[in-house]
Parts: C-alpha cells; sequence; structure tokens
C-alpha cells in the first residue's frame, strides 16, 4: 500500500511544489526580501523547502489533500495578497508592495492551477484507496477497477463543472467590479463584487439545505 | 443527514477561508478562486444518491453440521450513476471461507450477486451479523453511511457426523446376523425394520408390508422387503457414553476444538454401538447440559443421545459420578460398558479414577479389569505451533499427560487414545469397541 501511495501522490506533490514556487515567485511580499528568491540556487531552496513542507501530504494514511492545502492556501492568499483593495492594517501601502494594476490574471491562473492539482491529487489518490482496499478485502479486480473508474469518471465530472462555475462567477465577480468603478462608487466600489459574493454563497447554501433535506 | 469526510472539510475549510479573506480584504482573486473548492463540494453534495440500496441473503441452510460447507448467496441492488456501494456480509469468528467473496463492491445502478460457501466450526448457534451496505462517495467527500440490507440470520449448528460407509463395509456381515438378534424377546416393541436373513417367519408384519408394497407399486427394490418387528431382547448388554465439557477438552482455535472433536467422537461411538443392538444412554459432565439419558436401544435414541451431549457452558460441580448416580436407577440388573470420552490430563486422571472407584462399587466388580474405555482425545495436537519455546511446553505437558494416562490404566480403565482427524471407526472396531 505505502509504495502505492508513494507512487500516486509523488508526481502529483512535486508538481505542486514547483507550482506553488512559481506562485510566490509572482508575490509582491518578496519586495521586502532582501534577496533575489528567484534567482538559483534560491529558487531551489525555495523548492525543496516547499516539497518538505508537502511530505506529510505524501505519507498522510488518508487523503492527502487537508496536509495538502495546508500547505497551498497560504502560498495562494499570500501571492495575491498586494491586490488587496481594503487595506485594514494599512501594511500594503506603508511597506510599499500594494498592486495598483489590477488583479494578475496570470497568477489567477496559477493559483486555480494549484487548486485544480490539489483536486486531481486527491481524486487520483482516493480512487486508488478505493481500489486497493477493495482488492486487499478480497474483493474481485473487475470490481475493484470499476469502482475506481466510476470514481475517476465522477471526479472528472466535478472538476469540468466546478471549472465552468468558477469561470462563470469570477467574470461576474470582475464584471461587478469594473461596474462599480464605472458607476464612480469609490469608497464603495467593492460594495458591487461582495453583494455578487454574497449571492455565490447564499446560492450554495441553499443548494446543500436542498440535497439534505431531500436525504 | 450528509457528514463530511477529512478531505470534504478540508475542501470547506479552503473555500471558506478563500471567500473570508477575499471579503475582508477586497481581494477579488481570492474571491474568485474560493469558488472552485466550494462548487466541488456543492457538487458533491448535489449529485449524492438518494435511497438507500436494497438486498437480500440467502443460505443454503440454516442447520448445517460442524464442518458442513454451507451457501449463502448475497444479492444487492444500486440505484443510481455514480453509486459506489460496497455489501459486506460479516462471519462470525468460528467460520472460515471456502469459496468466494463475503464483500461485493457495486459501481453505477444494477443488481450484483456475491456467493460464498463456508464453514461452520463450532456447534452450538453461529450469529451472522446483518448484511451490511456501506455507500461510499465517489468523490470521496462526504463519509460513508452505512445501512443493514439483510437482517442477522442464526445457523443451528449441530455435531458432525462421522461417515460410516467404510465401517459399514467391513461389518457388514457381522451387521446382518446382529440384525436377526438372537436372545429372549421381552413385550417392549422396538422399531419395525428390513427383514434379516434368520428372522423367524412369525416375526413378520404382514400388513406393514403390504402398506410399504402398495405405496411403491409393486416396484420392487429396498422397499419390496417385508418389514419385521422388533422387540427389546431380554437380556441386552447396555453402554453409557459420558462427555467431559470441561476445561480439559477446551483447546484449540476459534475454528477447532477439543471439545467439539469430543462430542463428535461421543456421538459416533453411540451410533456405532446402537447399530449392534446395544442399548445406549449418554450424559455429559464438567459443564452444563441437557439431562442424563438413560439407556436405550435403536436408531430412534440418537436425538436424546445428541441433547444429552451437548455442552454448554463449564460447570465444575457436575461429575462423571454424579452423572452416573443419576443414571444408576436405570441400570438395576445390567451391567454396562462405560465409555467415558475426555481427554486424560493430571486433573481428569483423578476424576476417572474416582469413577472408576465408583464403578467397581457399583458392578461389585472383584477382578482389576472393569468395563470402563476412557477415548483420550489428543487435542493439544490442534494448537498451532508457535516456536520452539512452545514445543517444548507441549513436550511437557504431553509428558504429564502420559503419566496420568497410567494412573487411570492403573486405575482399571482401557486407554484408547484418539488424535482428531484419525479414522475414529476404524480405532473403535480395533480397540473391539464397534
Amino acid at each position: 500500500m505505502s509504495a502505492m501511495r508513494l507512487l500516486v501522490r509523488a508526481p502529483f506533490l512535486a508538481l505542486l511544489a514547483l507550482l506553488l514556487m512559481l506562485l510566490g515567485l509572482r508575490s509582491s511580499l518578496l519586495r521586502l526580501v532582501p534577496l533575489d528568491l528567484g534567482a538559483f540556487p534560491l529558487n531551489a531552496l525555495l523548492f525543496a523547502a516547499l516539497a518538505l513542507l508537502l511530505l506529510p501530504a505524501l505519507l498522510a494514511r488518508g487523503s492527502p489533500l487537508p496536509l495538502a492545502t495546508a500547505v497551498a492556501l497560504p502560498v495562494v492568499t499570500l501571492s495575491a495578497y498586494g491586490e488587496s483593495k481594503l487595506d485594514w492594517l494599512r501594511t500594503l501601502k506603508d511597506f510599499g508592495v500594494a498592486e495598483t494594476g489590477g488583479t494578475s490574471f496570470a497568477r489567477l491562473g496559477l493559483a486555480l492551477a494549484v487548486l485544480v492539482l490539489l483536486w486531481a491529487l486527491h481524486a487520483t489518490d482516493f480512487a486508488a484507496r478505493l481500489r486497493w482496499r477493495a482488492l486487499s478485502r478480497g474483493i474481485p479486480e473487475e470490481q475493484a477497477n470499476g469502482a475506481a473508474l466510476a470514481s475517476l469518471a465522477r471526479s472528472g465530472a466535478a472538476t469540468l463543472f466546478a471549472l465552468a462555475v468558477t469561470a462563470l462567477l469570477g467574470a461576474a465577480v470582475f464584471w461587478s467590479a469594473a461596474l462599480g468603478d464605472v458607476l464612480g462608487l469609490a469608497g464603495l466600489a467593492f460594495v458591487v463584487p461582495l453583494a455578487a459574493t454574497a449571492l455565490v454563497g447564499i446560492g450554495g447554501y441553499v443548494l446543500v439545505r436542498g440535497a439534505r433535506s431531500s436525504e | 443527514m450528509a457528514r463530511l469526510a477529512r478531505a470534504g472539510a478540508a475542501l470547506a475549510t479552503a473555500g471558506l477561508g478563500l471567500l473570508g479573506l477575499g471579503m475582508a480584504v477586497g481581494n477579488l482573486a481570492l474571491l474568485a478562486l474560493s469558488v472552485f473548492p466550494l462548487s466541488l463540494l456543492a457538487y458533491s453534495i448535489a449529485t449524492q444518491p438518494r435511497g438507500d440500496p436494497l438486498g437480500s441473503r440467502q443460505l443454503s441452510t440454516r442447520s448445517p453440521r460442524r464442518g458442513e460447507a454451507v451457501e449463502m448467496v448475497v444479492r444487492s441492488q444500486a440505484s443510481e450513476a455514480g453509486d459506489v456501494v460496497e455489501v459486506h456480509a460479516p462471519m462470525p469468528e468460528s467460520t472460515s471461507i471456502e469459496w468466494g467473496s463475503n464483500l461485493t463492491l457495486h459501481h453505477g445502478p444494477g443488481a450484483r450477486g456475491a456467493i460464498v460457501r463456508f464453514r461452520v466450526h463450532a456447534r452450538g448457534a453461529a450469529a451472522l451479523p446483518p448484511v451490511v451496505a456501506e455507500r461510499i462517495d465517489a468523490l470521496g467527500l462526504l463519509a460513508p453511511r452505512s445501512t443493514e440490507i439483510a437482517p442477522a440470520e442464526t445457523l443451528r449448528v449441530a455435531p458432525r457426523v462421522y461417515p460410516s460407509e467404510g465401517f459399514r463395509r467391513r461389518g457388514a456381515g457381522a451387521l446382518r446376523l446382529q440384525q436377526a438378534r438372537l436372545g429372549v424377546g421381552s413385550a417392549d416393541f422396538r422399531e419395525l425394520r428390513d427383514y434379516a436373513w434368520g428372522d423367524p417367519p412369525k416375526s413378520i408384519h404382514w400388513r406393514a408390508t403390504a402398506r410399504r408394497l402398495s405405496a411403491y407399486a409393486g416396484r420392487g427394490g429396498p422397499g419390496s422387503t417385508p418389514l419385521v418387528k422388533e422387540y427389546d431382547k431380554e437380556g441386552r448388554r447396555s453402554a453409557l457414553v459420558l462427555l467431559d465439557g470441561g476445561d480439559a477438552l477446551r483447546v484449540g482455535t476459534t475454528l477447532e476444538t477439543g471439545l467439539d472433536h469430543g462430542v463428535e467422537a461421543a456421538l459416533a461411538a453411540c451410533r456405532l454401538l446402537l447399530s449392534q443392538g446395544i442399548r445406549v444412554g449418554a450424559a455429559t459432565y464438567g459443564a452444563k447440559a441437557g439431562l442424563p439419558e438413560p439407556p436405550e436401544a435403536g436408531e430412534g435414541q440418537m436425538p436424546q443421545l445428541e441433547r444429552a451431549l451437548s455442552p454448554g457452558e463449564p460447570d465444575a460441580a457436575a461429575t462423571p459420578v454424579r452423572a452416573l448416580q443419576q443414571l444408576q436407577p436405570h441400570l438395576v440388573g445390567s451391567r454396562p460398558v462405560l465409555v467415558v470420552v475426555t481427554r486424560v490430563t493430571p486433573a481428569t486422571a483423578a476424576q476417572l479414577a474416582e469413577t472408576a472407584g465408583h464403578l467397581r462399587v457399583m458392578l461389585r466388580e472383584k477382578g482389576r479389569r472393569l468395563p470402563l474405555v476412557v477415548i483420550d482425545v489428543r487435542a493439544l495436537s490442534l494448537v498451532p505451533e508457535r516456536g520452539e519455546a512452545w514445543r517444548g511446553a507441549t513436550r511437557l505437558v504431553e509428558r504429564e499427560d502420559a503419566a496420568a494416562a497410567r494412573r487411570v490404566a492403573a486405575a482399571g480403565a482401557r486407554l484408547v487414545p484418539w488424535r482428531p482427524g484419525d479414522d475414529l471407526h476404524a480405532l473403535l472396531a480395533r480397540e473391539g469397541i464397534a
């Protein structure tokens, strides 16, 4: 089991460490660091540090998703921190890390790729564990393979759905923010995307509640 | 209500974390990114299959003999596409699966069946837990849900019957002569049986013979033999079979214990003695059991003997002497052979010596030899070996048991050592018991 687990997870986690390194190097917060982390060998050290942080996810007994998320989420958040519009703590301007050019779609794409990779890691690992558990309990190989393939197919469908929804709602968020700017809402410019996000949240809640009540 | 698995909780935390942080600092990128994990979670919850899987269980028999194969068919039905359902029919410890699997894994709609052939290795009630269907979320985000699709069942496991074909073949001639029993018939009707060479013509029961012939429509075959009235004979020999249900025989594994072999050895001895026209009674000591069965002849006695030889929980107060005393009123005027099935150990040797003494007084026996046969079940061999230290300990115990066996022999008993798995019938025939 452990060899199979390593084989399934290692490529995903190596790619994840690489993507997280690239994402981290795009953060405006790096202006605070007196070193050029993008240059060799510091970038290699950064990669090694991220790989080391992802090691518990490689060895996790259950799903590697919680431990991998615990590493990826802070990197994703910090990389996009400079784009924030509300500077509550006045840190962005005081330290000169605020990004005035708006959202970097390249970085956004990279961050989305990190999330998709996290999901792919979980889906592949889950299907492999489902198959291995079935085989170890004496279930015929045909049934075990069928269940693993069904799980992968459903994960694929879920990925397409989630990407479509993300693209749709992401576009709505950015479009509504632009609309707020056009309408000259100035300080209230963030009200429209906030309202859009709240609508997404409410929609999700209604969906979940509907699913529960129909059980 | 759907419960999240650890992965689902991690995804919800990621989505809500990005959403909360994005809203707090006004970060559009984080807000847009939060949609991906949350929509995965929403997809998983919204598309989870509704309704419980259905299923049933069929057993080839609910009252098998120990060691007999039982076939179990578990049928189950998942309802929707993407539905991954694992159906599990748990087995009790005392069973071993011989062929097939008690597990099946569905994916997608349709019916599935799992066939398993297993053997039950312990007498008594074997409880089969309910068949459980575990619905697994194909995305791995929701915790599995278990439902019972078939109720629990109980198998009533009877002791094993040793095959007696070989014995019958070997002793066929002697048995046939035995069937036409000599001796003074009493007025106690015993049974109707097939005519055997030597039976007097007046013993033929013509009406029963005619009834059977008409039932067979005169086709001949086994039903064309006349039926003979059998009466108990005066002076018939009696035998008592005593089974030790105490700790000495309770060695082995969950699949095979000395006690189970002891019960089967006692029943095999009963069957052989009955087949020779001997009146057989039985009792269990050292354990809670049914009432002692006084000696009677005929195959119809077997169910009562099985009841009397069904040991339950150990009971140190139930001694062989007490069992003999309970049966003593039924033994007046007869000189029964006492067959004790036990494992001879230093502890049981003392009991056996006391029993021999009691038998000597009861029969007013002055000679050295007593009509006492001890079938020594060598149950220690059933315990799997666990290394050199274990082998050394086993040798020590065997040495102690051998010394105990010598003490039992000195008390006037005849010892018949029997290793489970050996041909018991051949052994009893060799020892002149069968």
